[in-house]
């Protein structure tokens, strides 16, 4: 149930909210003191739950936005390399099947589900490790709900690791191996997909039940 | 790219039209004909060499200054201070050109004078920068407040200590100096136009590579436009907005080159004469864009020079009234004013 302190995990564990105490390591290496473009850097993929407010620039074009936060990589004698970051856009567009298929249009005249697409090209079709994805399907239509379902499930078979964070119970009991259960800022419980119902959950996110909370 | 091209004319087009009907209006209030004033006008501007140099040399100022608020905007910030980042970069170039000697090569001290220019800006942009980053000082305000501070230092240390008596300018600079364009072109002989157009130019192209096709500039828009966007996609919001706020203030700085290196030869004071202020019109007419603001630039350079033709059949001050005209209709019609007062209006709503 949302906001119980999912949203600031996620911010905490991409970089954008500073980290009181603990300590967040990926495939070893400490990254607590890393910052939002390190973390990118060493494998972090991050799909924000608000893609108006944290994913796309609306008046970007598509292409610009399918490089945001890897500008540092599109860079040759010291500009952008436009035929590259086209190249990019051209491709990604293809393969996540974002509509209308041009590079150009600027990411605002996009539909909610294509919007999305672009969010999810640009954080899933890169090489990553990790990836954080923060109600990936929120207000797409069901086609692009699929599709991106699709695409977790594929990351996975890969072995990435994937954080999950959905409000859609159905969607976290289909995709998820692991559960956990966040309740006023804790996480209360954490454990096997296979041995949990959609009644026992509901009971962890409501505070009711909380044995043996982890 | 056709589609961007008009919803970026078409502000400035809507307005220039508001500007004739009201110039129309006023020019007949004063019994004369319109056709007449603005035929005078434009003779006394683009019609002679003379007029028309006038008009390049007010148009150079006016371009860095509308370079200098144009890029702040850019990043969402909206530098008032272009007045006295002007001035000082001006102050800056002129004590330079004053200190260095005059055997000392010109190749070497023009551009050591230019860079002094950007330096003194940069230094007054940066600290509004500064205490935005560091404590949400807002740089409107700051900017606005620098003005009145940076302008009373540089006019007391001029007034006190480096005057020719009887003056309130500086003594003529020894070296740096930059030659007018009548040198080359003997038509424009008495026109204060020099080769600080070059550097306007240059700086204007410089200005557009950075905005549009480099990293910095691709992470400073998106600052502008959504800032938690970009902090999500890794930009150091705090330190662009420095940037933004530094190079802002030097390109202004840079504008002072023109009257002291360029025309004059020393700084006096009150030189900026408003085209500090002026270039916030001219980077609102000019869409922000580095070439809309020379076209601008030049626009509000023809209107100011022609006040000077017209004077004989209409009061002068009509081009103000003009000038006035053409900033509210822009103003009004352009997306960023209108978002700008939509979030001021917004917590009366809430």
């Amino acid at each position: 149930m949302e906001g119980n302190g999912q949203t600031e995990l996620i911010e905490a564990l991409s970089g954008l909210r500073p980290i009181e105490s603990g300590l967040i390591r990926m495939g070893g290496h400490d990254v607590t003191r890393k910052n939002v473009s390190e973390r990118r850097d060493s494998g972090l993929s991050h799909i924000p739950e608000d893609r108006h407010r944290r994913g796309l620039i609306l008046d970007y074009s598509i292409a610009d936005n399918l490089v945001l936060g890897l500008q540092d990589s599109y860079v040759q004698r010291g500009l952008l390399d436009g035929k590259r970051i086209t190249a990019n856009a051209k491709e990604q567009i293809e393969a996540f099947d974002i509509r209308p298929p041009s590079a150009e249009i600027p990411a605002r005249n996009l539909s909610g589900g294509n919007q999305q697409k672009v969010v999810i090209a640009r954080e899933m079709g890169r090489p990553f490790s990790v990836l954080l994805a923060s109600q990936p399907t929120r207000g797409v239509d069901v086609g692009a709900i699929e599709f991106i379902h699709s695409e977790l499930r594929k990351a996975r078979a890969d072995g990435k690791a994937i954080l999950l964070v959905s409000a859609e119970l159905n969607e976290v009991l289909a995709l998820s191996d692991r559960i956990a259960v966040m309740y006023r800022g804790r996480m209360t419980r954490v454990m096997a997909a296979s041995e949990v119902t959609e009644e026992s959950l509901g009971e962890y996110m409501m505070g009711t039940r909380k044995d043996s909370a982890a | 790219m056709r589609e961007k091209l008009e919803e970026a004319l078409f502000p400035p087009v809507v307005a220039l039209l508001v500007a004739l009907i009201c110039g129309d209006l006023l020019i007949m209030s004063y019994g004369q004909s319109p056709a007449t004033v603005y035929r005078l006008l434009l003779e006394g501007t683009w019609g002679n060499a003379y007029g028309f140099g006038q008009v390049l040399y007010k148009a150079t100022t006016l371009t860095f200054t509308g370079l200098a608020v144009s890029i702040g905007i850019r990043a969402g910030l909206f530098n008032v201070g272009a007045e006295s980042q002007l001035a000082a970069g001006g102050f800056l170039a002129g004590l330079l050109g004053l200190a260095l000697s005059p055997s000392f090569p010109l190749a070497l001290a023009i551009p050591a004078c230019i860079l002094a220019a950007a330096v003194g800006g940069g230094l007054v942009g940066a600290v509004p920068g500064y205490l935005k980053v560091r404590f949400g000082a807002h740089e409107v305000i700051v900017t606005i407040m620098l003005n009145f501070v940076v302008l009373a230092l540089l006019n007391w240390i001029v007034a006190g200590h480096l005057h020719v008596p009887e003056t309130l300018h500086t003594p003529e600079i020894r070296n740096g100096g930059i030659a007018r364009l009548s040198s080359f072109i003997p038509a424009f002989h008495g026109s204060a136009a020099n080769l600080t157009i070059v550097v306007a130019l240059i700086t204007a192209g410089l200005l557009w590579l950075h905005l549009f096709r480099s990293r910095r500039g691709y992470e400073l828009r998106a600052v502008g436009l959504q800032p938690e966007v970009a902090e999500y996609g890794g930009v150091k919001v705090g330190s662009t907005l420095m940037r933004a706020m530094i190079l802002s203030g030097a390109i202004a700085g840079l504008g002072g080159i023109n009257y002291v290196l360029g025309y004059k030869g020393y700084y006096e004071e009150g030189f900026a004469g408003g085209a500090g202020f002026l270039g916030i019109a001219v980077a609102l007419v000019g869409r922000n864009h580095p070439v809309g603001v020379v076209i601008a630039a030049l626009f509000f350079a023809t209107l100011s020079q022609g006040g000077l033709a017209i004077h004989a059949l209409v009061p002068k001050q009509l081009v103000d009234v003009l000038q006035g005209v053409v900033i509210l209709a822009v103003a009004m019609s352009v997306p960023e004013v209108r978002s700008a007062l939509r979030k001021a209006r917004k917590p009366v709503a809430a």
